[in-house]
């Protein structure tokens, strides 16, 4: 007979489909996805859609919703904070960023601020979230 | 003759499998090691830290409670007014520049964030935070 099908090119090729879907996948998650931070803390910063997104490359003080605080993988308290900072590099930039939970008391949030400006830390930037809550 | 039998055709289709196992791995690694929320920074003030202190003008002094009400001078305002009832005062009188905003007791950093954000976007500058 000449109407024989053939059946292996058929098998071959029901892989394909599969691997364009993955392929495709794949490359959606390059482009869409950044690699997540890791923090010394599980601190979850607070939401502001209008917050500007420019991210320094400094340094990061982590503040617990416990008031834990964190800089540089060594968990010390509010008042070992302006000490610790003030072990950087002499070269280091007078730029801090701090990571502060949601529910962490604001008035945490200045005790934090004023040992920085006591280690001569003179800017200091909040991290906030840009996406949804 | 066997010994003079060609070899056998072993040029079949590569196979797709390994291929497949690899780009799981990679995908499975980025879906999760990937987040879509992006991050962004505010800076802050803490009062009677600025370098830049004018001792002509006083600033403006406002207040935000644990559950998210504002005071401007003393009195309430609602959060939909807070930032232009500021820059609208700011801008009447000229001895005053600048706004320290009060956190009371209790207020959690959101809180802090939220009126922040309302500053910024009404223009107001410098504020610096005050407990």
């Amino acid at each position: 007979m000449q109407l024989q099908q053939p059946k292996k090119a058929v098998q071959q090729n029901s892989q394909l489909p599969l691997i364009n879907i993955v392929f495709l996948m794949l490359i959606f998650f390059l482009l869409a996805g950044t690699i997540a931070p890791s923090y010394e803390l599980d601190v979850a910063p607070p939401s502001a859609q209008q917050s500007p997104s420019e991210i320094r490359q400094v340094s990061t003080v982590y503040v617990s919703k416990d008031g834990e605080v964190s800089f540089q993988n060594g968990l010390t308290d509010i008042a070992g904070l302006g000490a610790a900072v003030a072990q950087r590099p002499s070269n280091s930039p007078d730029t801090l960023r701090v990571a502060v939970d949601q529910e962490t008391d604001g008035q945490l949030l200045i005790d934090v601020v004023a040992q920085l400006r006591g280690a001569g830390i003179n800017q200091v930037y909040l991290v906030t979230r840009r996406g949804e809550p | 003759m066997p010994l003079l039998r060609k070899p056998v055709e072993i040029r079949t289709a590569l196979s797709l499998t390994p291929l497949i196992d690899v780009v799981f791995l990679l995908l499975l690694f980025f879906m999760l090691a990937s987040v879509f929320h992006r991050e962004g920074e505010i800076e802050i003030a803490a009062r009677g830290t600025s370098t830049h202190e004018q001792p002509t003008t006083q600033p403006l002094f406002a207040r935000v409670h644990a559950d998210g009400r504002y005071d401007v001078n003393g009195e309430p305002v609602d959060a939909e007014q807070f930032g232009s009832s500021i820059a609208a005062t700011l801008a009447a009188s000229s001895d005053l520049s600048g706004v320290v905003l009060q956190i009371r007791k209790g207020a959690s950093t959101q809180i802090v964030v939220d009126s922040l954000i309302l500053l910024r976007e009404a223009g107001v500058s410098p504020v610096s935070l005050a407990r």
